[in-house]
């Protein structure tokens, strides 16, 4: 039989956590929650970026021709993207010149707040990032958050005045409504929890998806608007069978080495 | 002076438990980056019979942990309680022993616990928020290596007190 001592012991815990509940939700203690985070934030941080800084940065090549072949590929797609940069520019103008044609008013521009990635989610078996703006900078649940200039790499899941949550699309609970750059602008949902590479379902059997076809958002969800890079497509499968065929896309950054992003706060 | 001798010793012990966590959660490599340091530390202290210490630590780390937190405020606290009193009664009642064998059977019982109440947990305070689904393969894979990892931890750390608590003792050399 335990200790009256003991008993004791386990009754001031219990009602400490109901009063820290309590104060929590009331919002009673978020001065001293912020202080907290004020002071080990700057750890996390530091410790995020020795990470990213001392991580497999590196790319092994079994032979020297394997080595050469890459090269050459690395070559020919430079090249390959400097056209289509330049095809790009040309566009934009172009599309510009036709919205003023046609006296396009932009509404709800939206705003983008740029943040830094401060860590990841700890005692977690999700894959979250946590960034440094918040309530704050009119931050809000549900927004995207992307990287180098338009790669969808999240949404944000829990705000604080200070500091934001994000879940990364490669999440086992992140669903992101998609569209492919094919000719049938084949439409359906990438979904996390596969590791580093991410799976778009839901993709009729009767349209065409080739490897190194782009996905892109679908505007068709709320708050997530259309033309954001998701991944390409890394392979498909579609099999006899199944009513719909599954593709499965390699991220359009590399996730776990995030260190600035920005959050559209109205998409 | 004790008293303030003890709560700053109780602080100490909580920010190097807390940093070392974080710095194995972030610097370690794979697998490794999978071990619950602030678990196994309390578990540890269950073993060596500090209950209450361990109850305590585990309100304030769990506290800490909520702090970076996705999941509802509350859910790593109640889990890291619940299963630190779990895992406490079977030391108390069922694993008396210590041997090696005991300490495996209580690193994988202990682990799976604190997984499995933690998905409980978590999936109840999001039930009338969203619908949560935790047993993807990519999950199960990550909590069997969490459970292997934290089990080879506390088997690491006490083959290292035995070391020294016994072998190189130099009251027994």
């Amino acid at each position: 039989m335990p200790y009256p001592s003991r008993h004791r012991a386990y009754a001031s815990l219990g009602v400490v956590f109901i009063i820290l509940l309590i104060l929590h939700y009331l919002g009673a203690i978020r001065p001293i929650e912020q202080f907290i985070r004020n002071i080990i934030m700057p750890v996390f941080g530091g410790l995020h970026t020795f990470n990213i800084a001392v991580g497999d940065n590196y790319q092994f090549f079994r032979n020297k021709e394997e080595f050469i072949k890459n090269y050459q590929q690395c070559i020919a797609t430079t090249e390959r993207q400097t056209t289509l940069s330049a095809d790009n520019i040309r566009l934009e103008d172009e599309n510009n010149e036709l919205k003023k044609q046609l006296a396009y008013i932009e509404k709800n521009k939206p705003l983008f707040v740029l943040a830094q990635v401060v860590g990841r989610e700890i005692s977690s078996i999700g894959q979250t990032i946590i960034i440094n703006r918040g309530t704050n900078e009119n931050i809000s649940i549900d927004e995207p958050v992307i990287a180098n200039n338009g790669i969808l790499v999240g949404k944000v899941i829990k705000v604080e005045p200070d500091i934001s949550i994000v879940r990364l699309v490669n999440d086992n609970q992140s669903r992101i409504a998609a569209s492919i750059l094919n000719d049938d602008r084949s439409l359906g949902i990438v979904e996390g929890g596969f590791g580093i590479s991410l799976q778009m379902n839901f993709i009729p059997r009767n349209e065409v998806v080739q490897v190194g076809h782009q996905v892109i958002t679908s505007g068709l969800e709320k708050n997530i608007p259309r033309g954001l890079v998701i991944g390409i497509v890394a392979s498909i499968e579609n099999e006899a069978y199944k009513p719909f065929q599954r593709a499965i896309l390699t991220p359009g950054t590399e996730l776990n080495k995030l260190t600035m992003v920005s959050v559209i706060t109205n998409p | 002076m004790k008293n303030a001798i003890t709560l700053l010793h109780a602080i100490a012990s909580i920010l190097v438990i807390f940093a070392l966590h974080t710095g194995v959660a972030y610097s370690a490599p794979y697998p490794i980056y999978n071990l619950h340091t602030i678990y196994i530390y309390l578990v540890w202290l269950l073993i060596h019979s500090q209950k209450t210490k361990a109850m305590w630590l585990a309100l304030t780390l769990g506290y800490l942990t909520e702090l970076f937190s996705a999941e509802t405020f509350g859910v790593h606290t109640i889990t890291l309680l619940i299963s630190v009193t779990v895992v406490g009664w079977l030391i108390e009642k069922i694993f008396t022993s210590h041997s090696w064998y005991i300490i495996l059977i209580i690193g994988l019982c202990a682990t799976l616990t604190y997984r499995l109440l933690f998905i409980l947990v978590s999936s109840a305070s999001h039930f009338f928020k969203d619908i949560t689904s935790y047993m993807t393969s990519n999950t199960i894979e990550s909590a069997g290596v969490e459970i292997l990892v934290n089990t080879t931890g506390l088997l690491l750390l006490y083959g290292i007190n035995k070391l020294f608590t016994k072998r190189v003792n130099p009251r027994y050399i």
